[in-house]
């Protein structure tokens, strides 16, 4: 049962990214900015306490929400195509997706980072205006509670995770 | 003309009229595949759940669920009445939490609702034998 509602609950929030990440508001910080601050937190010496500072700005406007609208689903499943060509190898998802503390996992997120940028931009006159300005920020998965990067949950994402947490379901347990 | 008419209708009745011009009324044997039913689903929960978001509402704690989606909630309930025979939909409607994240999948439209996995058959096994206990028990405690 605990399988189910993790699924569910990442879908529930998944779509909300897909929210925050529409919001028309202006972010504070801006693409080029928020780059150097998602770099910085790969840097081991970097002081992580002022980087979250930094970002706070960022908070209260991601948190709003834009319209679903602003995402047609062409755009996503070329994202999901994306998650697809770092993370799967003949449909078969790799062994460090999802994994924390895996260089693998990382090198596939920073190029996964990449390609989704490419595709917000290069679609630009179609998808929520500061999309890629909330992605990057998005991308900066250590604020947001996260213990590994995590990728848009678009649809082969829940599919693979769904996969992988039922290969577990006696080894999930809930947590308050 | 039907465009025309359907201008003056709420988004409800809309959605109603566009599922009844959708729908094949000549077999009678097969009036909506099983993809097609899957969609009106989710899209009828979906429809209230844009209700309940519409107001907007902040919750924290054990409740949140009734809090926050109350019609989606009594939508639920009632789709869980409706299919108590059919046990895959019955399934589904007994895992709030699950058909939450389908009915919030359904507001972002197609990418989700035309992908492999949103199909009644792979959302069932998906729910395994769990969503087969949750009806049981279900079913039990209203025996009682």
């Amino acid at each position: 049962m605990i399988c189910l509602q993790f699924i569910g609950d990442f879908l529930t929030e998944s779509v909300q990214v897909l929210e925050h990440l529409a919001c028309e508001e202006e972010p504070p910080l801006r693409l080029a900015e928020l780059e150097l601050i998602r770099d910085s937190f790969g840097d081991e010496k970097s002081d992580k306490d002022i980087l979250r500072k930094r970002l706070e700005v960022m908070e209260p406007v991601f948190r709003k929400r834009g319209s679903l609208k602003g995402w047609r689903p062409e755009t996503l499943d070329k994202i999901d195509d994306c998650f697809e060509e770092h993370y799967m190898l003949d449909k078969e998802v790799l062994t460090f997706a999802f994994v924390p503390n895996s260089g693998g996992n990382q090198n596939a997120f920073m190029k996964y980072c990449a390609g989704v940028d490419e595709i917000l931009e290069m679609h630009s006159d179609i998808v929520p205006k500061y999309s890629r300005d909330y992605f990057a920020y998005y991308s900066i998965w250590e604020v947001h509670g996260y213990a590994f990067p995590m990728p848009l949950g678009t649809s082969k994402v829940v599919s693979v995770l769904e996969a992988i947490v039922s290969g577990y379901r006696d080894g999930l347990i809930e947590v308050s | 003309m039907i465009v025309g008419k359907l201008s003056d209708k709420s988004d409800q009745e809309k959605a109603v009229l566009f599922h009844w011009i959708s729908r094949n009324r000549v077999k009678d044997s097969y009036k909506a595949t099983e993809e097609e039913k899957l969609i009106e689903v989710v899209n009828e929960l979906t429809y209230h759940l844009e209700e309940d978001l519409s107001r907007g509402l902040e919750a924290d704690g054990q409740d949140i669920l009734s809090v926050l989606y109350l019609k989606f909630c009594e939508a639920v309930k009632v789709k869980a009445e409706q299919f108590k025979e059919d046990k895959g939909y019955r399934r589904l409607c007994c895992v709030p939490s699950f058909i939450l994240g389908l009915a919030m999948a359904g507001r972002a439209g197609r990418h989700y609702k035309h992908c492999s996995w949103f199909t009644i058959g792979t959302l069932s096994s998906m729910l395994g034998e769990y969503g087969g206990v949750g009806v049981e028990r279900d079913e039990q405690e209203g025996s009682n």
